[in-house]
């Protein structure tokens, strides 16, 4: 079975992306013993911030040839230096003296870089925009479990690769009415997408957003609750347009809002290595267990 | 002529003189002007309402007024619920009114109000059925059904309302999905309040404009 390849998408900022993706791809790696590869595609290199150090950081921000750039500099440019066996971080994060905490969890970074990308990607390319990251990452991750697309929070032209990439998407989703509203209209833009790329790829039309995880889940009163119920009112609404997977569900436990989740980046870990007994450890524990068996037994 | 054309003409005679009254610009004579005005259109008023309640159709509104509501508190209940609907007001009862005497005062505010032809349109209605419903038992049918309910419109949410107050099994699982809080203390009647309340944040959301 080859790699899974997960999005996680939303051109709203802050819901939890980069959260959702190295938290959970933390846990895969290690509880479930699953091989996972984080690609890291937002400019603004969060996750890679997340998981290396500064002493890691360095040689990355210096030379963006060894990161997720050098795939699109490549399709751009003609040239052909990128590397993966290069670029990608084995093991993260690693400790001060350069040991492994997770075996199983490799990043392969982003860079700043990633920014030029987005005025570059439509000029001098021989093959559409949208097919770089494919393009030039595909026949690398046939090793691992699952791939992890951690994208900024636009829908410009780095996340549509992802969208072209991935089999399916990930939605993290913060319960509130704006958010809301947001997931609706991508659920449009998503399909207007798919719509253009239909060409080049007979099954692009299939929905492919698979599921929602709600992050920052405060049990106070019922104003998250009822927002939890829009959305599954929505999500049924959107199944019935074949807008989202028809077997698309709202991941759970939902993430609970953790201190130690927000904390745990400032020490580049993710929280199941910072604090595993917290509830952000316990419940993205979980919900890693429902992430595998939704994207492997119920899709 | 006769008596209501003589009382239109004075009416109409009487709204002239009111026009004119400003050019004395004397506040006495406004203020009698008025009240002269007033009287007139009153008059007026009344001897129209009076020719009114004399048609087919205010005859057919009485005697099916009559026989819509029983004759005890149940009925007097449900005349002033009905007096509600057809007038956008409650017909006020005195300690005095009798059952007859509160449906004549009814009879002539209809009739005073120019709707003897919506007040029968309503009484003839037959009467809403439910449309919400409960054959699935799953959380999204509850919310589902939660939403139709905010998407109603009065006369029908009125129907569901009763339904639901007799109904507190079926009451206490919608509000189970509402996650609202269902003690075994609570007025089914708030329940169902604040289940309508969700429900129209719901339609508006997740319903309407956007499905």
């Amino acid at each position: 079975m080859g790699a899974k390849i997960i999005a996680f998408i939303n051109f709203k900022g802050g819901v939890g992306k980069t959260a959702n993706v190295v938290n959970l791809g933390a846990c895969l790696a290690k509880y479930h013993r699953k091989k996972v590869l984080i690609v890291d595609l937002d400019p603004q290199c969060n996750a890679t911030f997340w998981l290396l150090k500064r002493g890691q950081l360095s040689q990355r921000l210096d030379d963006p040839s060894i990161t997720a750039y050098q795939i699109f500099h490549d399709r751009i440019f003609g040239t052909k230096e990128f590397d993966f066996r290069e670029a990608v971080i084995r093991g993260v994060p690693l400790s001060n003296s350069g040991f492994s905490f997770i075996s199983l969890l490799d990043l392969l970074p982003s860079a700043i870089d990633m920014l030029d990308v987005e005025d570059q990607l439509h000029e001098n390319l021989k093959e559409p925009y949208f097919t770089c990251l494919n393009a030039g990452l595909r026949e690398c991750v046939d090793g691992y479990d699952y791939v992890l697309l951690d994208c900024p929070p636009n829908i410009y032209g780095i996340s549509k690769n992802a969208l072209y990439f991935a089999d399916y998407y990930v939605i993290p989703y913060l319960p509130d009415f704006l958010s809301l509203s947001g997931f609706r209209l991508f659920t449009k833009l998503v399909r207007r997408f798919q719509y253009q790329v239909s060409g080049f790829y007979k099954s692009s039309l299939n929905p492919r957003i698979a599921a929602v995880i709600i992050n920052r889940y405060r049990n106070i009163g019922n104003v998250y609750d009822h927002s939890i119920n829009e959305l599954k009112l929505e999500m049924k609404n959107l199944k019935t347009q074949k807008l989202i997977h028809e077997k698309a569900e709202i991941l759970t436990p939902y993430i609970r809002d953790c201190v130690r989740v927000a904390e745990c980046s400032n020490f580049h870990l993710p929280v199941c290595l910072y604090r595993e007994g917290s509830i952000g450890a316990q419940d993205y524990f979980e919900l890693s267990g429902h992430f595998i068996k939704h994207i492997e037994e119920n899709l | 002529m006769s008596l209501l054309e003589l009382s239109g003409r004075m009416a109409e005679t009487a709204a002239l003189l009111r026009e004119y009254a400003d050019r004395l610009d004397d506040a006495r004579f406004v203020m009698e002007a008025e009240r002269f005005t007033k009287a007139f259109g009153k008059f007026h008023q009344v001897l129209t309402g009076y020719k009114d309640g004399l048609t087919p159709q205010a005859n057919e509104l009485r005697a099916l007024l009559q026989s819509a509501f029983p004759r005890d508190n149940e009925g007097e209940a449900e005349l002033a619920k009905f007096s509600k609907k057809a007038l956008g007001k409650r017909t006020t009862k005195s300690k005095n009114d009798t059952y007859v005497s509160y449906l004549e005062k009814f009879f002539k505010s209809v009739v005073g109000a120019g709707k003897v032809d919506y007040a029968l349109l309503l009484l003839k209605r037959p009467p809403a059925q439910s449309v919400l419903d409960f054959t699935r038992e799953d959380e999204l049918s509850l919310l589902e059904q939660i939403r139709t309910l905010g998407a109603l419109k009065e006369d029908q949410l009125e129907v569901e309302v009763s339904r639901l107050v007799k109904d507190k099994k079926m009451l206490c699982k919608l509000a189970g999905a509402a996650r609202i809080k269902y003690k075994p203390t609570s007025k089914p009647e708030t329940v169902v309040k604040k289940l309508v309340e969700i429900g129209r944040r719901y339609y508006e959301n997740t319903g309407g404009l956007f499905s």
